[in-house]
């Protein structure tokens, strides 16, 4: 068997750097933002400028029972409904709940091969026939959720 | 696609017809070496691991290829297939279809003893891929998610892509039985062109694999088995 040196050292550095080029690659994983949240900051009906946090708060979605907690808290992040163009949420502040819902239009985009796809959700409308107890005011002040970095919402209370 | 193949044809036809010209002039200077009379080599051979694999996992691929032995220890290739691919994942279930065209040159690094007829050759191939998707389904990503996101069946299509890339391929084939070898190749790919659809992005391409959003570079490994065919 006769293969010239320099063919077998040439493979093999072409084999190494194969190698190193396909292992050094980025990963193919998901980094850009997917499907933004709703994003709600509390204030003081009273106080208009000012934020007023909420001790003990229970959000209920309506449609499934699934409840989110949390306390001590002036702003929530809430994943909306991506399935319907509706969202109905029972927001319950120690024991008094109000019951508000969201409509909105949804546009399916796609992001990338390791993300997918994710929901914009456009044209934010608010139905605020049921607040008797606790919530006075919903103001919206944005109506593209298409991000969640600030607040789309303003409850006050 | 049957457009690209027409064109293909001809062109690789007359290649290979002027290529055996030129070897039976040189027939009378290769008797000063201790090889025996050359005829033209040409080979056919199909890739079984691709095909086997795609049967296993709900896809289809055929590839195909056809070497000439046109100087000395140089080989023209000719690669064509075909895939249908299944994608399915979490996010996005999608079928990739299509043909994919590759030529290109091989040098054979092995000087073979007497009879036997091995390679180990190393090559270069310029490859062509038009292919379609048809995006069955897709779950939205909602991290978090409290009401989990329903799968959207759409199956929409984005037709017409097309790749352009090198492959950069080393072979080994042995000859088993008489004129069957079997054969193993590893490729560093590096694309050069691929289509941009809109609402969509190329994920994978026929003939080059899956494509990393973030890089050109591919890799690949083949097993094949292949005929030769002695004029």
């Amino acid at each position: 068997m006769k293969i010239k040196k320099y063919w077998i050292q040439g493979i093999i550095t072409l084999a190494f750097l194969a190698l190193l080029i396909t292992s050094c690659e980025k990963d193919d994983s998901c980094i850009d933002p997917t499907t933004p949240n709703l994003v709600i900051e509390f204030y003081d009906y009273n106080d208009s400028e000012n934020l007023k946090s909420i001790d003990n708060l229970n959000i209920i979605y309506l449609s499934t029972g699934d409840t989110l907690h949390y306390e001590n808290t002036d702003r929530v992040e809430i994943p909306l409904n991506v399935n319907d163009d509706l969202c109905s949420l029972k927001f319950i502040k120690d024991t008094e709940a109000d019951i508000v819902s969201f409509n909105y239009q949804r546009e399916n985009v796609f992001v990338s091969k390791a993300c997918g796809y994710k929901t914009l959700f456009h044209n934010l409308s608010v139905n605020i026939e049921n607040i008797d107890y606790w919530i006075k005011n919903i103001e919206i002040i944005n109506q593209e959720i298409v991000n969640d970095t600030s607040a789309h919402v303003k409850i006050f209370h | 696609m049957l457009k690209y193949f027409i064109k293909i044809l001809p062109i690789i036809l007359s290649i290979n017809l002027s290529a055996q010209q030129q070897d039976s002039l040189k027939i009378n200077s290769d008797t000063i070496f201790s090889h025996k009379h050359q005829p033209v080599k040409i080979r056919f051979g199909f890739d079984i691991g691709k095909y086997v694999w795609a049967q296993l996992n709900d896809s289809e691929s055929y590839d195909f290829y056809v070497d000439a032995n046109f100087y000395k220890n140089y080989y023209l290739i000719f690669i064509a297939g075909y895939e249908d691919h299944l994608k399915e994942s979490s996010l996005l279930t999608y079928h990739t279809t299509g043909n994919y065209y590759k030529i290109g040159i091989d040098y054979n690094i092995y000087e073979n003893w007497l009879d036997m007829d091995n390679d180990i050759t190393i090559g270069v191939r310029y490859a062509y891929a038009g292919f379609d998707y048809l995006l069955n389904n897709y779950r939205i990503n909602q991290p978090g998610a409290v009401i989990t996101p329903e799968i959207n069946e759409v199956n929409e299509y984005f037709e017409n892509l097309n790749a352009q890339w090198f492959d950069f391929t080393a072979k080994i084939q042995a000859e088993t039985f008489k004129n069957v070898y079997l054969g193993y190749a590893v490729s560093l790919k590096y694309l050069i062109s691929y289509s941009h659809p809109e609402d969509f992005a190329v994920l994978y391409i026929p003939g080059f694999f899956e494509r990393n959003s973030y890089s050109n570079f591919g890799f690949g490994m083949q097993y094949f088995i292949s005929y030769r065919l002695k004029f």
